[in-house]
């Protein structure tokens, strides 16, 4: 083992402020990338299932649409039943 | 082999199979995430001459490679996008480019952060440190002319002429240690040779490489099923799913 | 912003960013993309005269002088060749050692010190624990004694 405390493991050896500076930022850009993804995609599942409909069916199966919009946006792993009960109790 | 390849050529059955392959290769990448910063900061030892400092290299060189590695890779599939007139191949590239530009700002990031104790710089002009610059505004260019036209097919043909003239680059950023005098140092981890590097260390270093690989994996794919997607919203295949709520 | 001024700016982003990179390809061939000259081709008078230039090589062993009242440094940079002295005023980095790389950028004197208004430090690619550097270190000790005896 490298370190006898905490306060050791953060010094660094007086490099703290390099060493987690730079796994901080990368922290940060892999997270966001990886929240601009999820948040890309839920706004294009929503966005296909109340405006873009270029079939023509939105009045016959507006129900259908709505709940399609919920599961893509909560769950992205499709897993149907579960996320749209959830999104329901809150409404 | 059984496996019909041509199938996975068309986006609608590629975005099913990039669907079931997410999932594994994130779980992978976490998992190797958590070994390497394990052996990163508790098993590997001390370095002899940059004492702690040294720890940086277990995101420094993974993000290096994958910059120029995810380069390489997105010049091809815009390349044979080119070439071939392939749909899912340019949606490919397009894909790769942002995971590409992030890898870059984070070994220039973390470069920096680790010359400032170490050469007692932020930054010089060195031809390491500019070409590796250079690859950055390489991505952001290929990214931002790519939004800047609106017909996708006419985009990507444009973004495959800048990714393709912007291959020359890598073999400069990685000889350009060997062909010019840097302040950089040489590689530690080369083809030709014995690697520098205590052994620890270097395990340490390449489970993050693996660990990186694992997740430009999951999230190039994530990301290439969106653009799939807004790509083909006017398609039966695309308005199949819908119906079926699998969105 | 209206779809058309976002377009114009992601353009102008893009340009600029090509333009920029231009730029600094152009600047680096320029400058012949050498960082530093070698001791030996600044005695061959290969480096730029009257202007600031980088000299780049190994600390000489036993050449550091520090004076006792300053920050003032004097020490040799040497490629096993040739070896020009440099005087800088400043803090060091931290791995300014004996026997290890640097470079420093100034200028050349009528004396033909180099004053250097910057000091580098350039490390190699090795990396290891201190016990194994210290080992290494021995055995080549024990091989230059076994040799010269």
């Amino acid at each position: 083992m490298n370190w006898s405390s905490w306060s050791e493991f953060f010094a660094m050896g007086g490099y703290g402020i390099y060493v987690w500076g730079s796994y901080l930022v990368t922290l940060i850009c892999v997270m966001s990338e990886v929240l601009l993804i999820s948040r890309r995609h839920r706004t294009l599942s929503k966005t296909y299932g109340l405006t873009h409909d270029p079939y023509g069916k939105e009045n016959s199966d507006k129900e259908a649409l709505i709940n399609t919009e919920i599961d893509s946006s909560n769950n992205e792993n499709q897993s149907v039943k579960a996320a749209s009960s959830t999104e329901e109790i809150k409404k | 082999m059984a496996i019909n390849w041509y199938k996975y050529a068309s986006p609608a059955s590629f975005y099913t199979l990039a669907g079931k392959m997410v999932p594994f290769f994130t779980i992978l990448a976490i998992g190797l995430l958590t070994i390497g910063l394990y052996i990163g900061f508790f098993v590997a030892p001390t370095d002899f001459q940059q004492g702690e400092a040294y720890r940086i290299i277990f995101i420094h060189v993974p993000a290096a490679w994958m910059s120029m590695f995810l380069y390489v890779v997105m010049a091809c599939w815009a390349g044979i996008g080119l070439a071939f007139n392939t749909r899912l191949s340019s949606m490919m590239a397009t894909a790769i480019a942002p995971t590409g530009a992030m890898f870059t700002f984070l070994a220039l990031w973390t470069g920096s952060l680790w010359g400032k104790p170490m050469w007692g710089t932020w930054w010089v002009w060195d031809a390491r440190l500019t070409s590796e610059l250079i690859l950055l505004f390489l991505y952001i260019g290929f990214m931002s002319l790519q939004a800047a036209i609106d017909d996708p097919r006419r985009a990507d043909k444009a973004g495959a002429i800048i990714a393709l003239v912007g291959v020359i680059n890598i073999p400069i950023i990685y000889f350009s240690v060997q062909w010019w005098n840097t302040l950089h140092q040489g590689a530690s981890v080369s083809v030709n040779q014995a690697p520098t590097m205590a052994s620890v260390m270097l395990t340490g270093m390449m489970v993050m490489v693996l660990a990186s690989w694992m997740y430009s994996i999951a999230v190039i794919l994530k990301r290439v099923r969106i653009i799939i997607l807004e790509r083909e919203s006017h398609t039966a295949w695309v308005a199949e799913l819908r119906k079926k709520g699998a969105l | 912003m209206k779809p058309r001024h976002k377009k114009l700016a992601v353009i102008t982003a893009g340009v600029t960013a090509l333009g920029f990179a231009a730029v600094l390809v152009l600047n680096a061939f320029q400058s012949n993309l050498v960082f530093f000259f070698s001791p030996t081709q600044v005695i061959a008078n290969e480096a730029p005269v009257g202007k600031s230039f980088r000299v780049g090589g190994l600390v000489e062993e036993g050449s550091v002088k520090r004076e006792q009242d300053s920050t003032t440094v004097r020490f040799s940079i040497t490629d096993t060749a040739e070896a020009i002295q440099v005087v800088y005023t400043g803090i060091l980095p931290d791995l300014f050692r004996e026997g290890k790389g640097v470079v420093a950028q100034g200028k050349l004197d009528s004396g033909g010190i180099f004053k250097a208004d910057e000091v580098l430090a350039k490390h190699d690619e090795n990396y290891m624990p201190p016990e194994a550097a210290l080992a290494l270190e021995e055995a080549a000790k024990a091989q230059r004694n076994s040799l010269t005896q």
